[in-house]
């Protein structure tokens, strides 16, 4: 926009003391738009020249979904968005007829980075290592992840494995051969260092007030666990209503952890179950064991999955074909949240 | 604003959309409607390597279009997501017979099947690029 159309639009403004949208695109370049009553955000950014991507018009298609930083978003806007986007901001613009001024985005504002001191690091045998850390007034909900930095610059992204309100900040780093991240979280990194950390972010997401009433089925292979140990404490020390079952996948029984831990609950809640399925019980003694192909139990253990809330983590090839399984068995999509761990190229 | 000058016009009858009970009636097929889909052997391997998530908001547009709700889907945007596909009769028909399934499932009146299904069959050609 040039400087004199910015002055008259400006002008424009505080004369009428019409409404304004506050319009940031991709690039971050912004655009100030005003709003007319009874035109949608959509409309009056499309007329103003301003480029969204929009297709249906009326609220099913989701193409024009925008993020808002600032001001009052009508309610009706968040119709059919997921709890933790609405948190996040994200509305669409073509059922979005607001009254005061808003600030809008077209992708999601990336959330505050900060510093966090680590208090302890602890390498498990299974070959996962168990970050803890302390970061003042950090708010998420059971099941986002964050961006860790370290001191040489490498980021990656890392579930948060304890539960909101918790004094430490868990994660569980997986070692990777040859990984960056991991490779220096292993040899290098101990408490009192100090790790940049970005969050929180994503969808897969446990609220107390969305799920309380339904039944949980939590899938998980690798460090798909940290999330879902998150969503697991939460919803028992919130007191969920329905029951809840914890399935983990394996090759070997050597490679799953916290297994002690996690039976330990199901001995505090009668409503929480665990299981563990292995292709091969390389060690003996686990509670809660069976030796079995993930799928095809919990194909037969859990045939009917139409009440049930489901959370699937970990690997993608793992995540998308139970999404897959647990729709043919009745749950709705709605009802599927899921949390693919991507590797990092190196 | 203008209602109290609308009251004066001929009410016209509820669209196809409206009768079938609008977007809640997309929300109650999309689930039922893809999952006869996916197990249609006849079809199912299309959607193999698919991400279920965007699949989904496609298969909700596509039924909010046969219902004669609110659509932007043009014969130009079926040729060209379904021209790679090497579709045939058997596909389309495979699409049609699962539609038609979720709607007796649904108990929607005869009537407006038909009234679907003409819908359906109006981009045909798009999606079997002729």
């Amino acid at each position: 926009m040039r400087p004199t159309e910015f002055i008259s639009n400006l002008f424009t403004t505080l004369l009428q003391k019409q409404p304004v949208v506050h319009f940031r695109d991709a690039a971050g370049e912004r655009t100030q738009v005003p709003i007319i009553k009874g035109r949608s955000l959509l409309d009056s950014l499309l007329d103003a020249g301003v480029s969204v991507p929009h297709s249906c018009r009326s609220g099913l298609c989701h193409s024009c979904a925008l993020y808002c930083s600032n001001g009052a978003l009508p309610s009706a806007s968040q119709k059919g968005i997921k709890d933790a986007e609405k948190a996040q901001g994200k509305f669409l613009s073509c059922l979005c007829m607001p009254d005061t001024s808003l600030s809008v985005h077209l992708s999601t504002p990336l959330p505050s980075t900060r510093t966090a001191t680590l208090d302890s690091v602890e390498h498990l045998a299974s070959g996962v290592s168990i970050l803890k850390m302390r970061v003042t007034d950090f708010a998420f909900t059971a099941g986002q992840f964050c961006n860790l930095t370290n001191a040489y610059g490498v980021t990656r992204s890392y579930s948060i494995a304890s539960r909101p309100g918790d004094e430490h900040l868990e994660f569980h780093v997986r070692h990777v051969e040859q990984g960056h991240f991991s490779q220096w979280v292993r040899s290098q990194l101990k408490a009192g260092d100090a790790l940049s950390i970005q969050g929180p972010m994503g969808n897969c997401c446990y609220t107390f007030s969305a799920h309380k009433d339904r039944p949980l089925l939590l899938a998980g292979v690798g460090t798909g666990l940290a999330p879902l140990y998150s969503i697991v404490c939460d919803a028992l020390y919130s007191g969920h209503l329905a029951p809840i079952t914890l399935v983990l996948g394996a090759k070997k029984t050597s490679q799953l952890y916290y297994t002690q831990a996690l039976v330990a609950l199901t001995k505090k809640f009668s409503q929480f179950n665990v299981h563990f399925c292995v292709q091969d019980d390389d060690e003996s003694g686990t509670e809660n064991l069976v030796e079995a192909d993930l799928y095809q139990w919990v194909k037969t253990s859990y045939p009917e999955l139409a009440q049930y809330t489901v959370f699937l983590c970990g690997a993608q090839s793992f995540t998308r074909k139970m999404q897959r399984q647990c729709f043919l068995a009745g749950a709705s999509m709605n009802d599927i949240f899921h949390d693919s761990f991507i590797p990092a190229t190196p | 604003m203008f209602n109290f000058f609308k009251k004066k016009q001929p009410e016209t009858p509820p669209s196809l959309y409206e009768k079938i009970g609008g977007e809640a009636a997309v929300n109650a097929a999309v689930d039922l409607f893809y999952r006869k889909v996916l197990s249609d052997d006849r079809i199912a391997h299309f959607f193999d390597s698919i991400d279920m998530d965007s699949q989904h908001v496609k298969q909700k547009a596509f039924l909010t279009m046969v219902f004669g709700g609110p659509n932007s889907y043009s014969g130009k945007d079926m040729r060209a997501a379904h021209a790679h596909m090497n579709l045939t009769e058997e596909h389309f028909n495979a699409v049609a017979e699962n539609l038609i399934a979720t709607l007796k499932e649904l108990n929607v009146a005869q009537e407006d099947i038909d009234s679907i299904v003409t819908i359906a069959l109006s981009v045909k050609d798009d999606v079997l690029n002729k």
